[in-house]
């Protein structure tokens, strides 16, 4: 049948997590399968194209006052009605940064808004800096 | 403002930092301030306005705990497994999958499940002569969608499963079938968690109400405090 024919999507975006969102993802789930299930959610970011509200069957949406996207992930896993992993794209290098992994209900306030600004911060100073060759020296 | 105000201000910044810093054992007290001290200016104030979030009582314990996790990888440059600062998403499940058995055994699991799902999606829409389109469409999805489920490179969410099995006129569980396996050790997690409290149906619920209450009552168990 010709319509079934399977179009692969392009891969748009590598998908990197910061070690916070990492611990985040431990302090909201505790339980290893959940954080898996939830790891293969966030995953669905490299197909993102860039401002869309959907990713395949996730939503995404933009944080009020930050240049900053959550998806929603309507699953618990046992820890609560879903949870919302904060990204940001950043358009020259091709790659998304997972910034916080939040519980459903948890309200974006003012200070986590300065809480994603830190991360984006520290992401911007050190994203480029390879530990094998700090200071670059080739 | 008067230079005494912003000294004033500044001094109020600084007392849960330096709080935090007195309450601290010598020899890590020794690594923070090198870790600090090798930071931008920028990571810095980063790092004091953080702990004035992770010290005011006022916010939540979620906020104050996003605070702590902040100033933890701001201070301790871990890099991933190619010396680079945070990790591939992708790489990161591969590479912890090979370094815990528990994780190897969950993702391959996750994998086969997906891999099943995908072939009994594939039979039921050649049976009933749907098209990835058509499908798409009864879903409220993109087609893309439905083509990554079908090469196995999307997991889909419960309530897209639920959405596919209304569409093809089937039960759920012909499309997955340990979901209820799934939600049964998730709600055994949810009841393990230390702030739960159970709610009264769900206490009523598993009451056994069939046998009659027993008239002998047992001795009350020695208290650990004395």
């Amino acid at each position: 049948m010709e319509e079934n024919q399977e179009t692969e999507l392009p891969v748009r975006w590598s998908v990197r997590i910061s070690l916070s969102a990492f611990r985040d993802a431990h302090a909201v789930i505790p339980r290893l399968a959940g954080r898996a299930r939830l790891r293969r959610q966030a995953w669905k970011l490299q197909w993102w194209n860039s401002g869309d509200a959907e990713v395949l069957d996730v939503q995404c949406r933009p944080i009020p006052g930050v240049p900053m996207w959550e998806v929603l992930v309507e699953e618990g896993y046992g820890f609560g009605h879903g949870f919302r992993v904060v990204f940001v794209p950043l358009e020259p290098d091709g790659t998304i940064w997972v910034l916080c992994i939040m519980k459903m209900g948890e309200p974006v306030t003012e200070a986590m808004k300065m809480i994603f600004q830190a991360r984006l911060n520290a992401i911007v100073e050190r994203k480029d800096v390879s530990m094998e060759n700090p200071f670059g020296v080739t | 403002m008067s230079t005494s105000e912003t000294s004033n201000e500044a001094i109020s910044h600084a007392i849960p930092f330096l709080r935090f810093l007195i309450s601290m054992p010598p020899r890590a007290l020794e690594e923070f301030c090198h870790a600090l001290m090798e930071c931008s200016g920028q990571i810095r104030a980063d790092v004091l306005q953080m702990f004035e979030i992770a010290e005011d009582e006022s916010l939540s314990v979620d906020e104050r705990g996003h605070a702590l996790r902040t100033i933890v990888d701001q201070l301790h440059l871990i890099p991933d497994d190619e010396g680079r600062f945070g990790m591939d998403l992708a790489r990161s499940e591969e590479l912890a999958a090979s370094n815990f058995p528990a994780l190897a055994y969950q993702v391959g699991r996750m994998n086969l499940q997906e891999s099943e799902f995908a072939d009994r999606l594939r039979h039921l829409m050649k049976t009933k002569h749907i098209t990835q389109k058509e499908l798409a469409a009864r879903i409220d999805c993109t087609q893309p969608a439905i083509s990554q489920m079908l090469n196995r490179k999307c997991r889909p969410q419960r309530k897209t499963l639920n959405k596919i099995a209304t569409a093809l006129a089937v039960d759920v569980r012909e499309l997955w079938p340990d979901l209820e396996v799934s939600e049964y050790l998730d709600s055994v997690a949810e009841f393990q968690q230390d702030d739960r409290i159970m709610t009264e149906p769900e206490a009523v619920a598993l009451r056994d109400t069939s046998q009659p209450r027993s008239k002998l009552k047992g001795q009350p168990l020695p208290s650990r405090k004395k």
